[in-house]
This record gives C-alpha cells, sequence and structure tokens, in this order.
C-alpha cells in the first residue's frame, strides 16, 4: 500500500476531523505584554519618503501582493481571548472600562494649555511641507507644534484633529496631547535665533517680515485672534515613522511584523468610522523613551498623529470627493468606469456636504464601513485587516456612548453650534453602521464568563440594538480532541445578556472544554469557547476562538 | 446686678453696631496727601505645570513580569495550515511576472526615494534654469505615430527687463520635422488685457501626407500612371515641404471669455519629392500629376491676415471635477481671413470658419456629452488656393478614424458627439462619432458620402490641466489608428500657427 505523503495526509485527516485545531494553555488569558525590555542603543530614524511610498502603494505593491499569493493569516498578537493586551501600541481603554466624559474631554493631555503661559517664543518653522506651523515655547517652556486651518477653512482642521485625538486616545491608541489654542499677534514672538527649517537646502533667520507673510495666509478673525492647534511635543527622541509591514529591525521588542498586528489591522474600523482617510505611515511615529520610574531604562512608544484630515476634513479642503469611497488611484473602479462606460454608480457620488462652518464632507447615508478606503493604499496593515480585526475594533468603537462622543465633539470648539449636533449625530450614525457590519461577519459574542455551572455571554448587536431580528442560540459541548459531549441549554437574557446552563469540565486534561456557540441569526458562523480548570478546579474561560 | 446687666447690653448694642455698619464708615479716613507710587507686586513664579494623570503609567517594573508580545496567544496547539502547500502552485506560475515587475520596479522606487531625499528634481533644474527663473536651456522630446521621434532643445528667456516680455527658442529634429527651428516673443501680461506676440519658425517636413483633393474613396494601389489630384479617388503620397513663416497676433481680451484676436502672417513654402523611408510609388509626383496639384512645383508665398474671435464660456460646475474635463457651456469661435500672394504667387482668396462646441451634463462624476460643429472654407478657386491651404479633414483633431489631412478641399464639414465620463480623479474615458466630409464648394454641401469616424479613448488630466489622451479610432474604411495626442481635442491655438 503506498503511503500517502505527510502533507496529504494532514491535509486529509484535517479535513476529516472539520473541527479548529487551536488549543489553549491552561492559564489566565494574558491582558499585558512585556515590550519594554531595556534598548541600550537607540534605534535609527526612518524616513517617510512620499514619492517613493506613493510608487511602491500604486503601482509595485498591488502586483508584488497579488504575485506572492500569501495565505490570509490572523493577527499574530492577541491574547487567548483575540483581544489586545496592552503594550508599548496600545491600552485598552474604553473597551475594557468605562471612560468618563473628564477623560473623554482631556484625552492624552499632558500639562496646562499654552493658553495659560503666553507669550509664546518661536523657535522654529516647522520643518518644510506645505501648510504653516511653527515650533513654539509657551512661557514655562513646554514645546509644541503650532499649525492653523487651511485659509478659507477655519475650524476645520483644528476641530478634527481635537476630536480625532482624543477618540483614538479613547479606543487605546497612544496620541499627542493636541489643542486648540486662540492668540493674538502680540502673544507670539520670534525667539532669539529662531530659523526658517525648509524642506531642503539650509536654514535661515526668521524675520518679522517673513513671520508676517506666513500669518497673512492663515485666518485671522474681526477682533484679530488667530486660531491654531498646539500639539504638545511628545516625550523622548522621534524615529520616524514605524515601517509599514515587518517589524523595525534595531528595536528587540518590535516582534510581532506589523502587517499582522490586531492594533494596527483592526484600526480599520477606527479609521473608517472617523474617515480617516490620510493615514499613510507619516501619520505615525516612534519614539526612543526613558522609562517614567527609571530614566536609565529605555525603549520605544508608537505613537498615532495628524487627525487634521479626518471627519471628512481631507475632502473638503482638497476638494476630493472621493475620499474614503476610492483610492486616488483606484485601478478597480478605474476598470469598472471603463467596461461599464462610465454607467458604474461610485460610492461617493451624491455625497452631500453640510455645509456648516467648520465641518467637512462628513455623512452617513453614503458610508459603507467594508469598503471604505483611505486616499493610498500604502498603509500596509489596513491591506491586511481581516473580519476579526475589523470585529475587534467595532466591538471598540461601539462602547463610546452619544454623551461621550458629544464630549469630544465639543473640544473641537466650533463657532457654529449646529456643528456639534451635526457631527454627533453622524458620529452615532456611522458608529453603528460599523458595528452593525462586522457583527454580521463575526459572531458578535463578548465578556464570555463563567459564572457558577454557567457560560455567560453578551450578544453585542442585541445589547446595542443593532439588529431586532429574532434571534436564537444553540451551545454544543466538545473535548479537548473535539469529539462532541451533547447540547447544552441556553437561556436567553434581556439586554443580549445569554448564558448556557449545564457547562461541565469534560474527562480530557484538565477539565479542557470546548462550548462552540452558535448565534442563529443571519449566517453567523460560531464561536468557541475554551474551558479548563483552574488551580483551584473551578471552570474558567481559557479561550476564545472565532471562526 | 443692674449695672452689670447694663454693661453687657451696652457691649452687645456696640457689637452689633459693629457688625451692621459697612466697614468703609470706621476706615474712611480724612483726605491726605497722595501716597508716593510704589513698585508694582512682585508676582510668584508661575508653577511648573503638573502633568494630569488619568491612568497609572505602565513602566519596565510594572511589566516586568508580564510575557513577550509573541507569547500573548498562549496557543499550544496552532491553527491546521496543512492546506498551505497548494498555493506554491499559482506562486510558482506567478513567480516571472513577480521578477520582472520587482526588476523594474524597485529601482524606480529607490530613484524616487533618492529623487525626494537628496531634492534632486530642484538640482537638475537648477542645471538647465537660473537661479532667478529668468533664463532656461533644456532638451525636448516627442514621439509621433507614424513619423517618428524628434528631439531637441528649448532655449527660454523670461521677465526681459524685469518686464513681462519674454523669448522662447525652440530647435529640433526627427520624426515629422527633420528640422524645426522656432522663436517667440511675447508680451505675456505686461498689457492687462492684450497679449502681444511676435512668432518666427522654420520648419523642414520630409514626409507630409498628400491624399488627393476631394471626398474619394482611399485605393490602395498605386495608378500605373499618375492621375488628377481631383479625381475621383485618393491614394496615399507623401512630400516635402519647406516652410518659412513669421507671424504676429494680438489678442484682446476684455472680459474672461471673450478673446478678439488679429493675426498676420508671411509664409513661404516650397515643396518637392518626399525624403526618409520611401519607396518611388509613395512619392506624390509617382501618384498625382501635379500640375494639377496647384503650387506644388512653384512653392507659394503668401501674405495672411485674420481676424478670431473666440467665445469661451466652457465651464467645470464642481470644485471636485477636473478643470481639463469642462461638462458645462459653449465654445464658439469664427474667423475670417485674406490671403495674398506675392512674389508670383496668384493666390487670392477669403478664408472663413466657425467652430462650434456645446458640452451638456449629464451626471456629476462628470459625465457629459461634447458636441461640436466645424466648418470651414476659401473662396478662392483651385487656381487661387494652394493645395497646401486648402480646408482639411482627417487625423487625431478633426475626423478621427481617418488618415492625418486625408481629405481636403474648397470648404469643409465637421459634427462630432463624444461622450466623456470620468473613472478616477486622474483619468476619464471617451467614445466619440465624428461625421464629416469636404466639398468642392458650399452650395455643394449634403448628406452623401459622409464619412463616419468612431471609437473611444483614455483622457489623463491633473486637476488643472489636460495631459494627454490615448484614442483608438476607426471608420468605414475600417483602418484603425492609435494615437497619443498631448494636444487637447479643441485646438485653440491660432490659426496661423497650425501646421
Amino acid at each position: 500500500m503506498k503511503i500517502l505523503s505527510p502533507a496529504v495526509v494532514v491535509l486529509v485527516t484535517g479535513c476529516a476531523s472539520g473541527f479548529d485545531t487551536v488549543r489553549y494553555q491552561n492559564a489566565a488569558p494574558v491582558t499585558i505584554v512585556n515590550d519594554r525590555v531595556h534598548l541600550p542603543t537607540q534605534p535609527a530614524s526612518l524616513d517617510f519618503v512620499k514619492k517613493s511610498e506613493y510608487f511602491e502603494a500604486f503601482a509595485l505593491e498591488p502586483v508584488l501582493r497579488f504575485t506572492a499569493v500569501k495565505p490570509k493569516r490572523r493577527a499574530a498578537n492577541v491574547s487567548s481571548l483575540d483581544e489586545v493586551p496592552d503594550s508599548t501600541w496600545f491600552r485598552n481603554r474604553i473597551g475594557v472600562r468605562e471612560l468618563s466624559l473628564d477623560e473623554i474631554r482631556d484625552g492624552s493631555k499632558a500639562g496646562d494649555s499654552p493658553m495659560l503661559h503666553k507669550p509664546w517664543t518661536i523657535k522654529s518653522t516647522k520643518v518644510g511641507g506645505v501648510s504653516i506651523g511653527f515650533i513654539i515655547e509657551d512661557a514655562t517652556g513646554a514645546r509644541f507644534v503650532l499649525k492653523f486651518d487651511q485659509k478659507g477653512l477655519p475650524e476645520t482642521e483644528t476641530a478634527a484633529d481635537v476630536i480625532g485625538a482624543r477618540l483614538f486616545w479613547a479606543c487605546g491608541y497612544h496620541t499627542p496631547d493636541d489643542q486648540i489654542v486662540t492668540f493674538k499677534r502680540s502673544e507670539l514672538v520670534i525667539g532669539k535665533g529662531a530659523k526658517v527649517k525648509p524642506l531642503f537646502g539650509d536654514a535661515y533667520p526668521l524675520t518679522e517680515k517673513i513671520l508676517e507673510d506666513k500669518l497673512s495666509r492663515v485666518n485671522i478673525a474681526g477682533d484679530g485672534s488667530i486660531r491654531g492647534l498646539a500639539s504638545r511635543f511628545l516625550i523622548g527622541k522621534p524615529l520616524g515613522p514605524w515601517p509599514r509591514q515587518g517589524v523595525r529591525g534595531d528595536d528587540p521588542n518590535d516582534t510581532i511584523p506589523h502587517e499582522l498586528r490586531r492594533d494596527l489591522r483592526g484600526a480599520y474600523a477606527m479609521f473608517s468610522w472617523l474617515d480617516h482617510v490620510d493615514m499613510k505611515a507619516d501619520q505615525t511615529v516612534d519614539m526612543y523613551v526613558a522609562d517614567p520610574t527609571n530614566p536609565k531604562l529605555n525603549y520605544v512608544m508608537h505613537y498615532n498623529i495628524d487627525f487634521g484630515k479626518t471627519l471628512g476634513v481631507f475632502a473638503e479642503a482638497g476638494d476630493q470627493i472621493f475620499a474614503g469611497h476610492s483610492y486616488a488611484i483606484d485601478l478597480s473602479q478605474v476598470a469598472a468606469s471603463l467596461m461599464s462606460l462610465g454607467l458604474y454608480r461610485r460610492g461617493w457620488e451624491g455625497r452631500t456636504n453640510p455645509n456648516i462652518p467648520g465641518v467637512g464632507i462628513f455623512e452617513s447615508k453614503g458610508y459603507a464601513p467594508g469598503a471604505w478606503k483611505p486616499v493610498t493604499p500604502s498603509y500596509l496593515p489596513l491591506l491586511d485587516t481581516d473580519r476579526f480585526d475589523a470585529f475587534w475594533g467595532a466591538k471598540i468603537i461601539i462602547r463610546f456612548t452619544e454623551a461621550q462622543l458629544r464630549e469630544a465633539v465639543k473640544q473641537g470648539q466650533f463657532s457654529d453650534p449646529r456643528a456639534v449636533d451635526y457631527l454627533t449625530k453622524v458620529l452615532v450614525e456611522r458608529q453603528r453602521k460599523t458595528a452593525r457590519f462586522w457583527f454580521d461577519l463575526v459572531n458578535p459574542v463578548d465578556r464570555v464568563e463563567i459564572a457558577g455551572d454557567q457560560l455567560c455571554f453578551d450578544d453585542l448587536s442585541v445589547k446595542y440594538e443593532l439588529d431586532r431580528r429574532p434571534v436564537s442560540y444553540r451551545a454544543t459541548g466538545f473535548d479537548f480532541d473535539g469529539r462532541a459531549t451533547g447540547s447544552l441549554t441556553v437561556h436567553p437574557g434581556s439586554a443580549g445578556r445569554v448564558c448556557v446552563a449545564g457547562v461541565k469540565p469534560t474527562a480530557s486534561e484538565g477539565g479542557y472544554t470546548i462550548v462552540k456557540l452558535e448565534t442563529q441569526r443571519g449566517s453567523l458562523p460560531p464561536t468557541l469557547v475554551h474551558l479548563a480548570k483552574d488551580p483551584q478546579g473551578a471552570l474558567r474561560v481559557i479561550g476564545l476562538r472565532r471562526l | 446686678m443692674r449695672y452689670r446687666a447694663a454693661v453687657h447690653v451696652f457691649l452687645r448694642l456696640l457689637i452689633a453696631v459693629a457688625i451692621t455698619l459697612p466697614a468703609s464708615t470706621f476706615a474712611d479716613e480724612p483726605p491726605g496727601p497722595e501716597a508716593p507710587p510704589t513698585e508694582p507686586a512682585q508676582l510668584p513664579a508661575p508653577t511648573p505645570p503638573q502633568p494630569i494623570v488619568t491612568e497609572p503609567p505602565q513602566t519596565t517594573s510594572s511589566v516586568a513580569s508580564a510575557p513577550l508580545p509573541e507569547a500573548a496567544g498562549a496557543q499550544v496547539r496552532a491553527e491546521d495550515r496543512s492546506g498551505e502547500w497548494a498555493l506554491w502552485i499559482p506562486r510558482t506560475l506567478l513567480f516571472p511576472i513577480r521578477v520582472a515587475v520587482a526588476v523594474v520596479g524597485w529601482p524606480i522606487s529607490k530613484g524616487l526615494r533618492l529623487l525626494e531625499l537628496y531634492n534632486l528634481s530642484s538640482k537638475v533644474k537648477s542645471v538647465f534654469f537660473n537661479e532667478d527663473d529668468t533664463v532656461a536651456v533644456f532638451p525636448v522630446a516627442f514621439a509621433e505615430t507614424g513619423f517618428g521621434l524628434n528631439i531637441g532643445g528649448r532655449l527660454i528667456l523670461r521677465r526681459l527687463g524685469g518686464t513681462d516680455l519674454g523669448i522662447t527658442a525652440r530647435a529640433s529634429f526627427g520624426g515629422r520635422f527633420r528640422q524645426l527651428f522656432s522663436t517667440k516673443l511675447s508680451t505675456n501680461k505686461t498689457f492687462e488685457h492684450v497679449v502681444f506676440d511676435l512668432r518666427s519658425s522654420y520648419e523642414v517636413r520630409p514626409k507630409d501626407q498628400f491624399f488627393g483633393i476631394g471626398n474619394g474613396d482611399l485605393l490602395d494601389a498605386p495608378p500605373p500612371m499618375a492621375v488628377d489630384a481631383r479625381g475621383n479617388d485618393l491614394r496615399a503620397s507623401r512630400f516635402r515641404q519647406d516652410a518659412l513663416r513669421v507671424s504676429v497676433q494680438a489678442a484682446y481680451r476684455p472680459m474672461s471669455a471673450l478673446t478678439i484676436a488679429l493675426s498676420g502672417a508671411i509664409i513661404h513654402r516650397t515643396f518637392g519629392p518626399g525624403e526618409g523611408d520611401l519607396v518611388a510609388d509613395q512619392q506624390l509626383a509617382a501618384n498625382f500629376d501635379v500640375t494639377t496639384v496647384n503650387r506644388f512645383i512653384e512653392g507659394s508665398s503668401t501674405t495672411y491676415g485674420e481676424l478670431e474671435m473666440t467665445y469661451d464660456a466652457r465651464r467645470t460646475p464642481s470644485r471636485f471635477e477636473s478643470l481639463a474635463t469642462p461638462s458645462a457651456g459653449w465654445l464658439l469661435q469664427g474667423f475670417a481671413g485674406y490671403t495674398r500672394g506675392f512674389d508670383g504667387d496668384p493666390s487670392r482668396y477669403v478664408r472663413y470658419g466657425l467652430d462650434l462646441q456645446r458640452f451638456l451634463r449629464i451626471e456629476e462624476g462628470p459625465r457629459s456629452l461634447a458636441l461640436r460643429l466645424h466648418i470651414e472654407g476659401v473662396t478662392g478657386g483651385y487656381q487661387e488656393v494652394s493645395f497646401y491651404d486648402l480646408p482639411k479633414l482627417g487625423g487625431p483633431l478633426l475626423l478621427r478614424g481617418y488618415n492625418l489631412d486625408q481629405y481636403r478641399d474648397r470648404f469643409a464639414a465637421l459634427s462630432s458627439v463624444e461622450y466623456q465620463f470620468d473613472t478616477t480623479e486622474f483619468m476619464g474615458g471617451f467614445l466619440f462619432a465624428d461625421v464629416g466630409r469636404v466639398y468642392s464648394q458650399p452650395e455643394d454641401i449634403s448628406l452623401a458620402d459622409l464619412r463616419l469616424g468612431f471609437g473611444g479613448g483614455i483622457q489623463l488630466h491633473s486637476k488643472k490641466s489636460f495631459i494627454g489622451r490615448f484614442t483608438i479610432a476607426s471608420s468605414t474604411q475600417r483602418d484603425v489608428f492609435l494615437s497619443v495626442s498631448l494636444d487637447p481635442i479643441y485646438d485653440t491655438r491660432a490659426r496661423v500657427e497650425r501646421r
């Protein structure tokens, strides 16, 4: 008898068993990881080179990715509960605890507003770039980057930035302390030795004339006040953006390829919700920091920055109505348009502008959570986002209450009272649309825990009233080897809380038990909850495998 | 006892009065001399800002006992990936494409990286431009289907003497032009509403095309002997042309949509046998009796004066659409000019014409229809008008789907409809149908024997300007033409500048 090759044997047996092969350690799930091992040498700075990155994104990488024929890989940095542990990349906040309105209002605030410590001294201009900006020091010596709204579009970018920064911070990302400031010309003084720093070429002295010329290109109110965004300098030494794929080679703490990081891939849900269409490598920055309690120890912290083009501001400021619906060069849409001779209707057609001062082209009617695209496909983790990543992100954003969203929006300090109501309404609509979409693709069970001899969980679609279709649940037990042990009784409770009774440890080692939860609504795939006995002999949840 | 009680009452009263009376009652003092000025009180130094702590920081010590990132998943058995070996099959099949793209693409990517990191484009520009951007010398090149590559150089002088005057000079060789020299002096924005241009050029065009005069069918085989150029049929042939031209134009723009241009030119042309890789029966003289091709032997020397009015109200209704894709409005252009020969050239005739375009917006995108009517005619007879100056149809701009200048006669009429649609911010598609023909005279206008060209293509543009068009065109003649054009389809250059 011919012996089949191992690969074929595995393939055949894998197909025959039909049960997921993943099993977990009998241990409490990980909620935090140690990626703060001391890094004695500062890693090299990386550059963001736009032309090269755009060429790769539009011309090179699509072909290389297609021809690589790589299998889709699930995120590699998730815990056994399919969650993201705290790290230098992400810290669980609204996903795991309630956030007060004060916390939403303050976000990552790290000190007093510079408004309290004037005058401000200009140390230099922002390096290169098209938009105007300065590096300033307030009267206490704290340093900020001072940026402005595009002329003719007051309040838009500054508001979007502070709102976006707070919401991303609340989601769990590390963001800078961005605050809206207003000042008069007399409160801005040129520091001794202040320079203009062009992107290329030598720096030269910043004079009053140059300053006046630059300020003439920002919005100035009738009373002479100027509105800006003060972004507090991040602590540490900047290392440039994080690599779009792979790892930072000279950082031993960076061990998970970025295209496999849940926190980067799962941000797709947040980015689409907030319409962060300008997402690319230079919206990220790594900082080489000293440990807060032991300055002799150093490691790299990872930040998301620059949210000024969220909330539809990019479409408004750049006259690019397609933003959020299509790449700037989108071959699939080009092909569809050409083959249909222009009859193909693109997602952004019919998009409306609310025409509220300070508010971008931000609406929910045409928003498609699964079809959202940034303007360039250059931020590679988003190309590898799978439904589990986006589900994780959606699970986080659905936790924001309307009051919390309104509190964040209020930090935009809009002069038009309609702006807060409009943006809050659209954020809520997009939030629910995002959650509804991803909760239809992944069984939306959450907060799975053992209570006595019951296994209880939340059905998020019911909990957040996203789906009012009739629903039933089925639970089946299995042992470690995937052998069924029998059906279990399900007791749907109120507000989406469901409990499964009669969950007992199996005869497998450690009482290893797998409960397959099926939510019978639409065609949702099941979720496998892995249980085992803790040292005290009680069953506990040790793993969650979404299928 | 009564005395003590009275004292107590009096004290209570005194206290009550003290409480109820305003403090100033007691504080008032008789006015005295003004107190000397004092130094302002020294304000305490601002308290250094305290960091706002909303959550305890995570530190090396707080996470020291936590697992490393790669251990977070705590899987003792991973997912089954046994079926992935099959992916090697498509991977292997696609490998040559992958290598080819990588070999071509990575050097471009690295080159772009160097270009930006070291600002090479600015450095390259500084090789060709001076610091003030007022003098530039740089190479130019373009390719034309059927003609080949033209390479040369251009000199630009801007802001002469601190004014808006500018000079452009160009010399190039190859392609349609064996030699091309041209100069232009322009006042640009020196005057508010008027621009004066003075141009001169000398061209040697070794392979211009001539098919005959009239609306006949194009035959493949050369005739057994040279035929009348105004016969029933057309034949493809080539000839050489040397053209020396000096022109002056004053364009007045009283408002943004209206331009009135007065032009004058002196043009001297000589003609001869075509040059280059041609066989004998491709020559004009082999196909046509040169005595029936007016001025072919003698050449032409003419002066030309023209008045042209253009009303250009084409517009882009939405700020989200490219300025290169107008989808609404009109273009109306009319001209009348007089040609007079000199140095023995008997030419005496009026040239006239009209170009009417209408853009109809169907939907946002934009999706639009561009309608066009073009007529051009000369009043002189065949003996008064050089064969070269007869109105022409055929080519990528007028009557697509046919050879360049395939039809020529004393009167030409063309109508066109083009459906344009946007595919992305930088690219659009189009489908067109061009219908027209030439006539011996306007009185002969009829719908008989109309020539129909059709096709489509892709247009590239930026947010503000046209970049180029790739067109596939065919016709009832069944030839297929592929053309890449860097000129917008609706040419608004002065007539004295066109070919």
